[in-house]
């Protein structure tokens, strides 16, 4: 029982991750979804047997650890989608610093910098070697 | 991506070159006077140099942008582009700071892009000329011509060729999404599910000792699906 209402809770609070985050996706109806079958399974656990043994898998036992397989699945795109945001959210940042920074001093420029004739460089490309 | 105002006091117009650059230091003082013959507009974006790239440009005259995190060569691109069209930039030019590319070939390319009225101008090796490019890299750019188009990705004669020429409607619109070398792939699927008016243009591709060492390698196409692979997953 104190299992089952464990796992509830863990499942719940899974769905509610993915409604906020990629409730609107394809991806993230099809999680929906496959919590709500998993919530059905810890408190029916019967049904997963049958189904076990309808899908040829043998035991409901089996079953649970290839759901659990899945689970796990979910839970790294979970992190690869997460990190994919983090880092998207880090560019714009970087950039918007980058681009701050360029303008900032391009303003305090007393003219416009061009680039000069052949050979102007030479110097600090020497240095560089 | 619409600049929402522009630089006080920059030159408008015009064609702008955005090269990126990373720890480019032996190199880039070359490129940037080899670029300096056709325009005078040069962004250079380093993207977190540990060496004097920053200050090698700074040195000869272009537009200075640095990254204060290493970002990758597509979102270097990017910050360059979003600066040109901040400075009024008509045609946006990408270029290799590793000296791969032939500054000659801009203006062609750019009055080819007029001329044709497409809203882009794509680089290729394979219609131009290729120096020096070993046998392996030849294979692997050959595969991922057709990866590209397996996937969806239009039918090129070259891929990943970092010289482009960008109209203002293009660079307006699209948006480099991909940080890392996937952004080329990136660019052309853009294309691709767009229709949008292209030309590949006969560009030449010189590479160097140099070049081979800092550019990618050829493990770096396992790099690049992966890259793609993920974005899908993360959508």
């Amino acid at each position: 029982m104190i299992f089952s209402i464990l796992l509830t809770v863990a499942f719940v609070v899974m769905s509610l991750y993915a409604l906020a985050f990629m409730g609107g996706r394809r991806l993230g109806k099809l999680l929906l979804v496959f919590y709500a079958v998993a919530v059905f399974i810890v408190w029916h656990p019967e049904a997963s047997t049958k189904i076990a043994n309808f899908t040829g898998i043998g035991r409901g036992v089996d079953f649970g650890l290839m759901l659990v397989s899945v689970l796990s699945l979910n839970l790294i795109i979970f992190l690869i989608h997460h990190v994919h945001q983090l880092h998207r959210q880090l560019t714009l940042l970087a950039r918007s610093i980058a681009l701050g920074q360029a303008i900032t001093a391009r303003s305090a420029l007393p003219s416009t910098p061009t680039a000069p004739a052949e050979g102007e460089c030479t110097d600090l490309k020497a240095g560089a070697e | 991506m619409t600049p929402s105002y522009i630089i006080p006091g920059a030159e408008r117009g015009g064609i702008f070159v955005v090269i990126a650059a990373f720890n480019e230091e032996k190199v880039l003082a070359e490129t940037i006077a080899d670029v300096a013959r056709v325009t005078r507009n040069i962004v250079v974006v380093d993207d977190c140099s540990t060496d004097l790239t920053s200050a090698i440009a700074q040195a000869c005259g272009a537009h200075v942008i640095r990254h204060p995190i290493n970002l990758g060569q597509g979102a270097a691109l990017q910050t360059g582009i979003e600066y040109a069209a901040l400075l009024g930039a008509d045609y946006i030019v990408t270029f290799d700071a590793d000296g791969q590319h032939c500054a000659d070939e801009i203006l062609p390319m750019v009055e080819a892009l007029k001329q044709r009225d497409v809203d882009i101008a794509l680089g290729s090796r394979f219609l131009g000329g290729v120096k020096n490019l070993p046998r392996s890299r030849r294979l692997v750019l050959k595969l991922a011509i057709k990866f590209t188009q397996w996937t969806g990705g239009g039918r090129f004669t070259d891929v990943h060729n970092g010289f482009r020429v960008m109209s203002r409607r293009f660079f307006t619109h699209f948006k480099f999404d991909q940080n890392r070398m996937a952004h080329a792939s990136e660019i052309l699927k853009y294309i691709a599910a767009n229709k949008i008016p292209y030309i590949e243009f006969p560009t030449t591709v010189t590479y160097s000792q140099y070049s081979l060492e800092k550019g990618q390698s050829n493990a770096n196409a396992l790099r690049i699906i992966m890259e793609l692979l993920l974005k899908r997953v993360s959508r």
